[in-house]
């Protein structure tokens, strides 16, 4: 690129996907799987539909994004894979209804359209032949897409106390990557952001080149940043360090100013699910009856109105909605590179990451807005480019050295958000199951074959107790119970091994048990904790 | 700075970050069921037959919050976590054992105040909180980039007892740092791979290695540049300077 075409600064789109594991063959249908199947139809596959589009056009494209290996194990589980194939199909069946029902109604339009939204999603579904990390792997290989792994089951670092289990999470995580993506990967996404001084080396062991922080996490470095948040810096060992801008992150996630709130697009909690009459809606519910969300939604946000008082959704109007704010979101960009590349005299890097499950699954228009974004950013201006992080260190190969401040990009910016009155009682428990796997590991030098397999599943357990989302849950109060319970049971289930393996009294139909329904990382090998 | 393209209009929508289940009910196979509504016994007519005037409360639902685990691990343990700046959560477990050989030691030990001593390793300086022992678990206020560890003690008159040390945590930073010196760095691969090299030895080596023959020819007239100066510096000062051949 000539200096007469180069970029005045980049963007780095970064989505982070991630949902817990969660895997229930002890029932025909689980409320919480639900989780999976939303985002597979609301954002997986609509992500892989628009980059097979930018592909096809031949649009340049670099977006980054995370997908955890808790994510990646699901979406490869042969279970979960029919159960979301029968959900859809539900939708698909439930789609063909409504287009019968509402016929001759304001509601017919919409209700066309999920009919071949829901078409054109099994077509991507069945295009990757039902393997949704192939597909991202395809774009990956491509050049499209940089795929970044996470910290194991999405475990909080700074909360581990022995740095033996955090870094059992990282050799997790980068083996797992490497069995769905057949290569190491170059970043991380550390769970939450959270980053506490030491994590660095952790990640230098494991091969991984950089990771990412919360705006403050460099903002409040020691000493402070040339370039603030607009270049990564270095640890002192080498590991880079990107930080997420607070303009370009405000623009979406906000509640009150954000583009999801625009009067025109979708509204989330009217779902035909909860509207429908309860005879008609019926069949297409769990087999309890309990009303839930079904994904086919009729009504627009509207404005500041009572739910009651929305008005019909219209997808051609909130498609254009969609490509404006991806026009406003690059012309701010623009602006922003501009003054930033002046002021700092080197291009600036944008970072901008989200939960990639905003996009589609809460902000349903979001998928449209991504791809009107890169094909505006290809073709409408020459400000900024879109770049992936390790693309920009290789451009950009000198940066500060610094001491990375201790941060999560949750509320409040450290960890109070799993760590409060409602969820601190979980960590005597993990910290314990810590030290239990770790005397399970150092003892068990030369294990039978049995034995290797106790030792495997104690280490999922533990990995599985340690994931972020449980401690979440109980902060925020949506699913409270089925987060403790996930909690008790894996501490349970570690502490009946550990006592069978010390004990030397394994009960080889209990652990076939467990090893049936925690089903995460088949390749775990405990020595991962030595 | 100001952009001048607008937002959309400010509307209160979806939170920054929830959770992500998206059901609106409480999820599980609990069904929690309304108490039921007693009648004031003004309103209700007399009953035609004896009924108990009280009614049973609606039984509890149940609900599934996972197998059972101990709430303690019989294991003296202190162990501290820097939650943000400005707190510092701690938890301890004293074993019944631990409480036995300090009741051998000291009288009356129920009656003594238990505390934690929360001391800034950088300073000495000590801050003690009374707590409850049977608590197991406090926030302690702290300084920002602080270092600390805690105590767990009692007080035996005025002298305080340590029963328990934690680990050490430091507190994160929650303002810009006052320090501006700044080091940079590039990394060894890639300085390498701008200079086009493989190996550090490859700057070095029997004769004069070249990344591209235009580099050899660039030393070369360079070469001959210097060594024209030394011989004018040879014919100025007289012939005894030795100038080397050219090759």
């Amino acid at each position: 690129m000539n200096a007469s075409t180069a970029p005045a600064g980049y963007l780095m789109l970064v989505l982070h996907a991630h949902l817990p594991f969660v895997r229930h063959p002890e029932h025909d249908e689980f409320l919480e799987e639900d989780w999976l199947y939303e985002a597979m139809l609301e954002t997986y596959l609509p992500l892989l539909e628009l980059f097979g589009r930018l592909e096809q056009d031949g649009v340049s494209s670099s977006l980054t994004m995370t997908l955890t290996p808790p994510l990646c194990e699901m979406l490869s589980d042969e279970l979960l894979i029919g159960r979301f194939d029968r959900h859809l199909c539900n939708l698909e069946r439930l789609a063909v209804a409504e287009r019968g029902r509402t016929a001759h109604t304001p509601f017919a339009h919409c209700a066309e359209f999920y009919v071949q939204w829901l078409r054109d999603v099994r077509t991507t579904f069945e295009r990757w032949n039902r393997k949704l990390v192939a597909g991202f792997r395809h774009f990956q290989d491509a050049g499209m897409l940089e795929v970044i792994t996470c910290t194991g089951t999405h475990c909080v670092l700074p909360l581990c106390v022995t740095r033996e289990a955090a870094r059992a999470h990282v050799r997790m995580a980068v083996r797992n990557y490497e069995k769905h993506f057949n290569r190491p990967p170059r970043g991380i996404w550390l769970a939450e952001c959270a980053y506490d001084t030491g994590v660095e080396t952790i990640l230098k062991e494991c091969g991984i080149r950089y990771f990412f922080l919360d705006t403050h996490g460099i903002v409040f470095a020691e000493p402070r940043p040339r370039y603030g948040c607009f270049a990564p810096v270095y640890c002192r060992n080498g590991v880079a360090a990107f930080a997420r801008d607070i303009e370009s992150s405000r623009q979406v996630w906000s509640s009150e100013c954000g583009y999801p709130g625009d009067p025109d697009y979708r509204e989330f909690y009217r779902d035909i699910g909860f509207d429908a009459d309860d005879e008609y809606i019926r069949p297409f519910l769990h087999k309890d009856g309990r009303r839930r969300n079904l994904g086919i939604k009729y009504h627009r946000v509207t404005g500041k109105v009572a739910l009651n008082e929305k008005q019909i959704y219209q997808p051609e109007v909130a498609r254009e909605r969609a490509a404006e704010h991806a026009g406003n979101f690059m012309f701010n960009r623009q602006q922003q590179v501009r003054h930033l590349a002046h002021a700092l005299g080197r291009p600036p890097v944008i970072v901008a990451p989200y939960d990639a499950e905003l996009y589609g699954h809460w902000w349903f228009e979001g998928p449209w807005f991504i791809e009107y974004l890169f094909r505006k950013i290809a073709f409408d201006q020459h400000d900024v480019a879109t770049i992936t992080p390790a693309a920009y260190l290789e451009q950009f190969p000198v940066n500060q050295v610094v001491e990375p401040c201790p941060s999560t990009w949750g509320d409040k910016g450290y960890l109070e958000v799993w760590l409060n009155g409602g969820n601190d009682w979980i960590y005597r428990h993990l910290h314990r199951g810590e030290e239990m796997m770790l005397e399970l590991a150092h003892t068990h030098k030369t294990p039978s074959a049995l034995t290797r397999r106790a030792l495997n599943q104690a280490a999922r357990e533990l990995m599985l107790a340690q994931a972020s989302d449980w401690a979440f849950i109980i902060t925020t109060g949506t699913m409270v119970p089925y987060a403790e319970k996930r909690t008790r049971d894996h501490i349970h289930n570690l502490l009946g091994l550990y006592l069978q393996l010390t004990e030397h009294r394994l009960e080889e139909h209990w652990l076939a048990q467990l090893e049936s329904q925690n089903t995460i990382f088949p390749e775990m090998d405990y020595r991962v904790y030595l | 700075m100001k952009h001048t393209q607008k937002a959309p209009a400010a509307i209160a929508r979806k939170p920054k970050r929830t959770a992500k289940p998206a059901a609106r009910k409480p999820g599980g196979k609990a069904a929690v069921r309304k108490p039921q509504r007693r009648q004031s016994s003004r309103m209700a007519k007399p009953p035609a037959a004896a009924k108990s005037a009280v009614q049973p409360p609606p039984a509890l639902p149940y609900i599934d919050r996972g197998k059972p685990i101990p709430d303690v691990y019989d294991r003296d343990v202190l162990r501290m976590l820097a939650r943000d700046p400005e707190w510092v959560f701690v938890y301890w477990e004293v074993t019944p054992q631990r409480i036995r050989q300090l009741q051998s030691r000291f009288v009356n030990l129920h009656t003594k105040p238990w505390k934690v001593k929360l001391v800034d390793t950088s300073s000495g300086e000590e801050q003690v909180t009374p707590i409850f022992l049977g608590a197991s678990n406090w926030y302690l206020p702290a300084r920002p980039r602080t270092p600390y560890r805690a105590e767990l003690g009692f007080m035996d008159g005025s002298l305080f007892v340590k029963v328990l040390v934690s680990n050490e945590v430091r507190t994160p930073a929650d303002t810009v740092s006052e320090r501006g010196d700044e080091e940079w760095m590039i990394l060894r691969r890639d300085l390498m791979r701008m200079l086009h090299l493989e190996h550090e030895k490859d700057l070095f080596g029997m004769g004069r290695p070249f990344a591209s023959a235009d580099r050899f020819r660039d030393l070369e007239s360079e070469e001959a540049v210097m060594l024209e100066r030394l011989a004018q510096q040879a014919r100025r000062l007289g012939s005894s300077m030795n100038v080397p051949a050219k090759r």
